[in-house]
């Protein structure tokens, strides 16, 4: 995945695209489950009748239709007017949701959950631009730090944010995610990237705000192997990343009730995620991200296909 | 057998066990924090506080402590108490040691018969398995019988014994034979005194242990009339330029008859003088002998009285030296003031140990090759010379001549010499009616030791009206400053000589130094500095340890230090006429004999030394103390016996340097720390794995 990174590119944000991961999801695609709002022709069905060859239905002609679009073969036989619409093809925004918050800086292994989430924004722009999406980034922690609007050429924008992202505060979903829905505009691919530190009723009551505006919601889910399995080697207290309170621990001790907890957690998410049609992946971040990517990816193909 | 220490103090060093227990508790409260992303999950989970206080690494913990322990035991440096150490008491052994006094006095009629038919006594009626050890002292301690049954090696080691010549101290023998009687495990321990008590050798208490039981056996004073030398003393002659000096002795009768005795002064083989002398009961009479003349540079003479029971005490012997004059040469300028040297001249002829042979001369007659025939040269306010004299006058200096300047109205030129501290300056003059005094003397130089503080502050008597100033030079030191800071007396040490530089002069032309009573001890005190002059010892008592060399360097000076750094031994012959070989490196002699020791070849010009030595005329007084009180003083003050260990320090210390555990323990101290960072490395390690990336 990361083995190959090569940080010197010409762009400050290229150093995320990985060749070995894109190499791997090539040949997939990111498409929207529904329909996508879109200006120019792309992979994405689109709400509007538009200019294709998959023809749709005839409507009365209405002052300021163009003219062009008027069947004269209609007007021959029914002496009305009847323009012809088709089923378009469009291009969709791709909003890249991205959780920055402290607790999102913390690793065991060789990357951070931040970086990991960095390299799984990046390998997804790289995939929607290649799609001809547009692509817009919006990152936070208790509140909105940084907003990328969607747009076909912001490709190179969001490398570079992606480039100087670092953790900020406290991690906080309801409201930065209720802000966010708001300005998201028409509807769009929303992937939110987090390490979901909230119990799955907040997070779902913070979430579902963006799938009500019929937006299609991917949640990333990024752990450590550590926050997995408590691993924490001979220490006897941890303190938390983002509120700086310490905690007198003996991990041994409960190590096995804090990985049920945990195991309880992402049942849940996961449950409540699919009831609300959101997509849910957890990724640990010790596995290499090709592999979480093609096996989301294909799946998504595979049930496009069958819908 | 069992386990002893040597230094079983140390043993309180245990209480640092606890550190490590603490340590590790501490660190486990104290521990290692690890960040983690969030306490969501864990703040759930109740918690066990007492786990915080459990010691972890038990292994590491129980082998600090041990480490400790095995630290503080080799510390203690623990023995087994072997042989007779902390055995039991054996019921009906008789131990005793008999204490036998061969001072001198023990001459004294039949004294030290008695004294040894009362040991042979001893000897002879103890019980068979009763064992005796027997010490001789005077002021020295001897063990020359352990303790032992046999009565025939016992008679044989007394029979061969006789009386010394030096004087008694009672305190340290008796303790040593307590010493040897506390390794003993006897049921009884004794130890008998024989002497003849005289009071100036009780002068410490002797502690014995409670168990020992002390007796004195003294011996019967015969009453006797006894008159004895207890001192003489040398003066040189004041008169200047002769070889005479005069001759005081102390003679005192200690008896309680009157005595009439002849007083005999004879120097190599001749007698110089007679005197009669009437001596009355307990009373001590000092007779003079004057204008005695040296024919040679180093007279041995004795003075002695008539015969009486104690020989010893009626002769001493002293060594004189004429060559303790030392010649000093004041060198002027061509057109000097009146009465320039006047002042400086009659101050050092009045001078009496040394007496300085003077002479005067005007600097253009002075002769580069002749500089080494004086002690110490003045040069008395004069412009220095310069070119080969320049470069004699640094020779002298650097072969150990003494060179003093004083500083005037004469140009000092050719001041750059390396032989002469500071750099001049200009002339100083005090308003009218005002003036400077020396008043900073610098209290460790030695000058300042020799002249006595008096002497210093009453320097501070005298007004300078002038001076001339002197920037002291690195090599340089200050000995004395003008009452406003500037340098008054400086000084350089240039190879075995010194250079001292007066910044006035000598004469009452800047200051009236020359008038006040502190001028001659000064002036005779610098001389005696600058030549490093040392009075020849005329006498020393039997018993002191005596560097020889110093008699050599007293005579020969610079000779002597040359003498000191060749080969070879020194041969040294006795009064008794044995010879006596030491190291010229460390040449100490101990005086064990009353007479002449004659030290040959002593320089490489063949200079003979003499020492004459004496008996302590202490010893020579009968007096004796009250033997019952005296006996009855040691048995109060006695200390209980140590429990369980009758070894006495130095058999305890032999013992544990046989055994040498406390260097086994130390050896296993190595391994076990050696074990100890290995183990304590590879738990670091594998925390750190374990922790690694969580902080």
């Amino acid at each position: 995945m990361l083995r190959n990174r090569q940080a010197q590119d010409q762009l400050p944000g290229q150093r995320f695209i990985d060749p070995g991961v894109l190499s791997r999801i090539d040949n997939l695609e990111l498409i929207a489950r529904g329909v996508v709002d879109g200006f120019i022709s792309g992979l994405h069905r689109s709400p509007m009748l538009g200019m294709s060859v998959d023809f749709a239905e005839h409507r009365a002609y209405m002052p300021g239709d163009d003219v062009r679009r008027i069947d004269w073969r209609l007007f021959a036989r029914t002496d009305r007017l009847y323009v012809k619409e088709f089923e378009a093809d469009t291009n969709a925004n791709l909003h890249l949701l991205l959780d920055v918050s402290r607790s999102m800086d913390f690793g065991s292994g060789a990357v951070t959950k931040l970086e990991y989430a960095k390299f799984l924004a990046a390998s997804l722009a790289y995939l929607s631009r290649r799609q001809r999406d547009r692509i817009g980034l919006i990152t936070f922690d208790n509140e909105i730090v940084e907003v990328i609007p969607p747009s076909i050429k912001h490709y190179n924008l969001v490398l570079h944010a992606l480039d100087r992202i670092t953790a900020g505060g406290a991690s906080n979903y309801s409201e930065p995610l209720a802000k966010i829905a708001l300005n998201l505009g028409r509807r769009s691919l929303v992937v939110l990237i987090s390490d979901l530190y909230d119990t799955p009723d907040r997070l779902l009551g913070a979430i579902n705000q963006l799938r009500y505006r019929g937006n299609d919601l991917i949640v990333f889910h990024l752990l450590d192997p550590q926050e997995l399995s408590l691993e924490l080697g001979d220490v006897s207290s941890v303190e938390d990343l983002e509120t700086g309170i310490s905690l007198p621990l003996a991990a041994e001790q409960f190590r096995d009730r804090y990985r049920q907890l945990i195991r309880d957690h992402r049942a849940e998410l996961e449950r409540r995620f699919g009831a609300h049609q959101i997509d849910y992946i957890f990724a640990d971040i010790s596995q290499p991200l090709d592999n979480i990517l093609f096996r989301y990816l294909s799946d998504r193909e595979r049930q496009n296909r069958t819908r | 057998m069992g386990l002893s220490w040597i230094n079983p103090l140390y043993l309180s060093g245990l209480l640092l066990l606890s550190l490590p227990v603490i340590i590790h508790l501490v660190q486990k409260q104290q521990g290692q924090s690890a960040r983690f992303p969030s306490l969501m999950f864990l703040k759930q989970i109740p918690q066990r506080e007492k786990r915080r206080f459990e010691i972890r690494h038990w292994l590491l913990l129980l082998l600090r402590c041990l480490l400790l322990l095995l630290i503080v035991l080799a510390f203690a440096r623990p023995f087994f108490n072997s042989a007779t150490g902390a055995a039991e008491l054996e019921p009906g052994r008789q131990d005793s040691i008999i204490v036998l006094d061969r001072s001198y006095s023990m001459r004294v009629a039949d004294h030290w018969q008695q004294a040894l038919d009362n040991a042979l006594q001893l000897v002879d009626q103890k019980p068979a398995r009763a064992r005796i050890g027997i010490i001789l002292f005077d002021d020295e301690v001897e063990v020359i019988s352990d303790l032992t049954t046999s009565t025939d090696n016992l008679r044989s080691v007394l029979l061969g014994q006789s009386p010394g010549f030096k004087a008694t101290r009672l305190a340290p023998a008796i303790e040593q034979a307590a010493r040897l009687l506390a390794a003993s495990n006897a049921s009884s321990k004794q130890i008998f005194v024989i002497s003849d008590f005289q009071a100036s050798a009780a002068s410490a208490r002797a502690e014995i242990s409670a168990d020992i039981e002390l007796s004195a056996l003294p011996v019967k004073l015969a009453e006797i009339a006894n008159a004895s030398i207890t001192a003489i003393a040398i003066e040189p002659s004041s008169r200047p330029a002769a070889d005479e000096f005069s001759l005081a002795v102390e003679v005192t009768n200690r008896g309680t008859t009157p005595l009439d005795q002849e007083v005999t002064l004879s120097a190599d083989g001749r007698e110089l003088a007679r005197r009669q002398l009437f001596l009355a009961p307990r009373s001590t009479v000092t007779e003079t002998f004057d204008r005695l003349s040296v024919s040679d540079e180093l007279l041995r003479g004795s003075v002695s009285l008539g015969d009486d029971a104690l020989a010893l005490d009626n002769q001493r012997f002293f060594v004189y030296s004429s060559r303790q004059q030392v010649p000093l040469l004041i060198v002027e300028g061509p057109a000097p003031r009146a009465n320039q040297a006047v002042y400086l001249q009659n101050a050092l002829q009045l001078s009496h140990n040394p007496v300085f042979r003077i002479e005067r001369m005007a600097i253009d007659q002075l002769k580069a090759e002749e500089l080494s025939s004086w002690a110490a040269i003045i040069m008395n306010d004069v412009s220095l010379p310069g070119g080969e004299l320049a470069q004699a006058l640094a020779d002298f200096v650097a072969a150990g001549g003494g060179l003093l300047v004083t500083m005037g109205t004469a140009a000092q030129q050719n001041w750059a010499a390396t032989y002469l501290p500071g750099r001049p300056g200009r002339e100083v003059d005090t308003k009218p009616g005002t003036a400077y005094n020396i008043t900073d003397f610098e209290a460790d130089h030695p000058l300042s030791t020799h002249l006595g503080a008096r002497n210093t502050i009453d320097l501070a008597l005298g007004r300078v009206f002038s001076y001339r100033e002197l920037q002291p030079m690195a090599d340089d030191r200050v000995v004395a400053s003008y009452s406003n800071g500037a340098v008054a007396l400086l000084e350089r040490r240039v190879g075995e000589g010194r250079a001292l530089v007066l910044t006035t002069t000598l004469d009452t032309h800047w200051n009236d130094l020359a008038l006040q009573p502190v001028f001659l001890p000064f002036l005779h005190q610098s001389l005696r500095y600058l030549t490093a002059f040392e009075p020849y010892p005329s006498q020393s008592e039997i018993g002191s340890i005596t560097d020889v060399m110093r008699y050599a360097r007293a005579l020969a000076g610079a000779d002597a230090i040359v003498a000191a750094a060749n080969d070879g031994p020194l041969i040294i012959e006795t009064p008794s006429a044995r010879e006596i070989r030491v190291s010229r490196q460390a040449p100490l002699l101990t005086l064990t004999e009353p007479g002449f020791y004659q030290v040959h070849q002593a320089t490489p010009s063949g200079v003979e030394v003499t020492l004459a030595a004496n008996i302590d005329p202490q010893e020579a007084n009968l007096q004796t103390l009250d033997v019952a009180r005296f006996v009855e003083e040691i048995r109060a003050s006695a200390k209980p016996p140590v429990k369980g260990s009758a070894l006495t320090r130095r058999q305890a210390s032999e013992q544990e340097q046989q055994q040498q555990l406390a260097y086994a323990i130390l050896l296993v101290v190595l391994a076990l720390t050696l074990i100890e960072a290995l183990s304590a490395n590879w738990i670091g390690a594998r925390r750190s794995i374990r922790t690694r990336g969580t902080g």
